[in-house]
């Protein structure tokens, strides 16, 4: 037997921290200084005027320093590794959490600060409402009484007039004349004046500035130029049906290639294509979708089709339907991968035994891969209803508004909550008193923790389903 | 014996309903192909459009005075690829019009860098955490919490880039950093700000980070959105590892740090490796969260720290811009959106089929 070098049976001792730590504070200083000088240069080629105070001061390679020591240490003293690596996994991965509820905190308190501050904006408006209203009511006043006096005045010359008149029937012209000719012309000029001043902008008091009221308004009424007045009322009903028409295109032909991908399939050429196919598919960029959604069912599809052929109501190119088909493209993919586990998840047993009995092959997937396979299915259907609520790329450069009054319907234009976003985050702030409010920010704020809202509690029912789903399968 | 019935034969099938059946289902398995078929037909149809908008920008110009397009000759054909692929301006309402598509691939390239540097290790960590140290408790609520955060639509993102990120890192560049301690006292951020400026610990850059618009945001923020992605797909690879490999590296002594970065990762390597360029390939793609972050300018950066602080278009977010203005849709103009999609779709494309034959030809398979 060969003999090569004995292999001791005891692996050789760890090396202590007193061996490691001359290394380490080497390697860190070597580090520290590399990172140093590396960050003065790129400073160096950034701006014009170079700090040579700041450069030779000692504050950065000390930070630096101790960085680097750290790491160094982490990375030669395979003990600490050891003890400390759980603890930052634990950190990075609950730090995901952290980030999630700052951002709900960030997004609660913006929301706040919105109606906070429209409420304080819609009683101004009030106010101002109020003072015209009461100017108003005083200019009125005072027309009547200077009509009053016209009047009055004009039946005094009248009077004095007749009384000069020997006859009745010359007195009653000159009463004629004075009740049809002068009065209604002195009359005219002084009601012009009046009826200017009752003019007034009433439709824009809100009386009820309590919270409730205002989501309301916020949840019901459409998209207006006056932050405190812009609502998503539209937008939301748009999501909705968008959403609807999304998963009523994409989940009947998913179903169906996931069906034909793992029960039909032969296993040639054909199908290894097409589920590279949705591969691929599924990780090509939104905007891309959007603009083949723009072409075909824009220019293509809906060219022609200006008025609905059922109702007679117009039909825009850019409509809800178009944008639905656009959307179920993009989330095509996803409902087929979550469909082909549920449908390769159900048991060949069950199959074999369906087979047995004689069954064909769409009897055995309608009456029991089908039925077995629909909780994974209905996953699918929940992420892809998430994923196209939160679209917002595609449907810009299908042809989405930004800023619609009333209710869309199927044929018309639309717009969508996460266009709302986009549009209100990037409007400039307002100068309320003297300080300047985000107000549009806070607005857009809210509108965005409405969608989270949504969107989380339809992703958090998926992975509940899923989660339940395997534990059921799991047999 | 009496009380059992016996049950009716069971009936058969005429000859002429099987065959109405066998008619119904080759009807059925039809349907479901076209179904099937209908993603290469999507995949065509994009990389149709997208061609077909490029050829037009590549082979038509601007008629002059007018609205229509008129074929380039050869040589003009030539001058707008060259320009297309080498020039580092895009100005097209110059007079003279220039389409590079430098500056675009510059600002792509600085968030996907910034994101890559973040979300990869992170992802990573999580990964390795999640498979080999979580207890099944943790394991269990964390999973959940990580694709809550994947559920989050990116305009939410690109919101949280403008109102979040950009001022928090705005304090660690000197001229943000005056701006912000001239201002009046404004509670607990103030403070904490202010005495951390006190202390020397503030600031660390001499320049400005240009608000709201920046590459830095933008990439932070696409980072934090792929971390998710890198995270689930790694723990997938990691997992699939068989437990005799890791016990084995037990047996010969090695403590769980150095069996999960010494034996499991590299057993999964492949898998991992597929994970960073699928992240990669989606934070190239990102539209709505960079648009909002880096705005949807088109410039070219003039030293390289500029490239990080000033807000330079990507890709993405130049396609939205340029759509959203809605203005007119048949000239050069409209056309060079086609272009910047189609380097995009392409570029992403390879990508993502690199990735699979990755997955499919380097994973080692275990028996």
């Amino acid at each position: 037997m060969k003999t090569g070098r004995s292999h001791s049976p005891m692996r050789a001792p760890a090396p202590s921290l007193g061996q490691t730590l001359p290394q380490v504070l080497v390697s860190a200083l070597v580090l520290a200084l590399m990172l140093t000088v590396l960050f003065h240069a790129l400073q160096f080629a950034s701006s014009e005027d170079f700090d040579w105070n700041a450069a030779l001061s000692l504050r950065m390679p000390l930070a630096m320093f101790a960085v680097s020591f750290g790491i160094m240490l982490w990375l030669r003293y395979r003990p600490l590794q050891e003890t400390t690596f759980s603890w930052i996994g634990f950190l990075a991965t609950f730090s995901g959490l952290g980030i999630l509820f700052f951002f709900f905190a960030q997004l609660i308190g913006d929301s706040a600060d919105h109606f906070r501050t429209s409420a304080l904006l819609i009683e101004q408006r009030n106010a101002e409402i109020l003072e015209k209203q009461a100017k108003a009511e005083k200019d009125r006043q005072n027309w009547l009484a200077e009509e009053k006096r016209i009047r009055d005045e004009t039946e005094a010359e009248m009077e004095g007039a007749i009384a000069d008149e020997p006859d009745a029937a010359s007195k009653a012209a000159i009463r004629k004349q004075y009740l049809e000719v002068v009065l209604p012309a002195q009359l005219k000029d002084a009601k012009i004046r009046a009826v200017e001043s009752e003019v007034i902008d009433v439709q824009f008091f809100r009386s009820d500035t309590s919270f409730p009221a205002q989501l309301w308004h916020f949840l019901t009424a459409g998209a207006s130029d006056q932050p405190q007045d812009a609502a998503i009322g539209p937008a939301l009903w748009g999501s909705v049906l968008l959403g609807l028409i999304t998963i009523a295109f994409a989940v009947p032909i998913g179903i169906g290639a996931a069906l034909y991908l793992e029960e039909y399939k032969a296993n040639n050429w054909l199908t290894y294509v097409i589920q590279v196919n949705i591969n691929n598919l599924a990780g090509v960029p939104s905007v891309v979708y959007g603009l083949l959604g723009g072409y075909v069912f824009i220019d293509f599809v809906f060219r022609h089709l200006h008025t609905n052929p059922l109702t007679g109501v117009p039909i825009h190119p850019a409509n809800l339907v178009g944008g639905g088909m656009t959307l179920a493209l993009l989330t095509l993919p996803v409902v087929i991968v979550a469909a082909q586990e549920a449908i390769r998840a159900v048991p060949s047993s069950i199959r074999q035994g369906a087979y047995a009995l004689g069954a064909t092959r769409w009897q055995v997937i309608w009456h029991q891969v089908l039925p077995m396979s629909l909780p994974g299915i209905l996953t699918g259907t929940i992420l892809s209803l998430s994923r196209a609520l939160g679209e917002a790329a595609p449907l810009v450069m299908f042809g989405a508004l930004t800023h619609i009054d009333q209710l869309p319907s199927l044929g018309g234009r639309f717009t969508v909550l996460p266009l709302q976003i986009f549009q209100r985050t990037t409007l400039p702030p307002v100068k309320i008193g003297d300080e300047t409010v985000h107000i549009w920010r806070d607005n857009a704020a809210a509108v965005s923790l409405l969608l989270l809202c949504v969107l989380l509690t339809l992703n958090g029912a998926a992975i509940y389903f899923r989660n339940r789903y395997q534990k059921r399968i799991r047999v | 014996m009496a009380t059992e019935t016996v049950k009716p034969a069971p009936r058969r099938l005429s000859a002429r309903n099987r065959w109405l059946q066998s008619v119904v289902e080759f009807f059925i398995e039809s349907s479901l192909l076209m179904s099937a078929m209908l993603s290469i037909v999507v995949t065509f149809a994009i990389a149709g459009v997208v061609c077909y908008g490029a050829g037009e920008f590549f082979l038509y110009k601007d008629a002059p005075g007018g609205s229509k397009l008129e074929p380039m000759t050869a040589g003009e054909i030539y001058d707008r690829v060259t320009q297309f692929f080498t020039a580092t301006e895009w100005t097209p309402g110059f007079q003279n019009p220039r389409y590079g598509i430098a500056p675009l691939v510059i600002g792509t390239l600085m968030v996907t860098l910034i994101a890559a540097l973040i979300a990869l290790p992170m992802g990573l960590i999580i990964a390795i955490y999640l498979s080999e140290y979580a207890k099944p408790r943790v394991r269990a609520f964390a999973k959940p919490t990580l694709e809550l955060l994947a559920g989050i639509p990116t305009v939410v993102y690109g919101f949280f880039a403008l109102t979040m990120v950009t001022p928090f890192l705005s304090i660690f560049f000197e001229a943000n950093l005056q701006e912000l301690l001239a201002q009046p006292d404004s509670g607990v951020w103030f403070g904490l700000v202010s005495s951390l400026h006190h202390w020397g610990l503030l600031p660390w850059f001499n320049g400005r980070l240009g608000d709201p618009n920046n590459q830095l945001s933008g990439g932070v923020v696409v980072g934090i959105m792929v971390i998710p992605m890198v995270a689930s797909l790694s723990e997938d690879a990691l997992r699939a590892v068989p437990l005799s490999l890791r016990h084995g590296a037990i047996a010969l002594g090695a403590n769980k740090f150095e069996t999960s970065v010494y034996v499991v990762v590299p057993a999964a390597l492949s898998g991992v490796i597929a994970s960073f360029i699928l992240a990669i390939s989606r934070a190239v793609g990102e539209t709505m969260a960079v648009s909002l972050a880096c705005g949807e300018t088109p410039r070219f950066p003039s030293n390289p720290a500029e490239s990080l602080t000033t807000g330079l278009a990507t890709m993405t977010s130049f396609i939205v811009g340029r759509a959203k203005g809605d203005a007119v849709h048949g000239n050069t103009d409209y056309n060079s959106i086609f272009a910047v999609a189609g380097m995009l779709f392409f570029m992403t494309l390879f990508m993502n089929m690199v990735a699979q034959m990755i997955l499919k030809r380097y994973r080692q398979v275990y028996q």
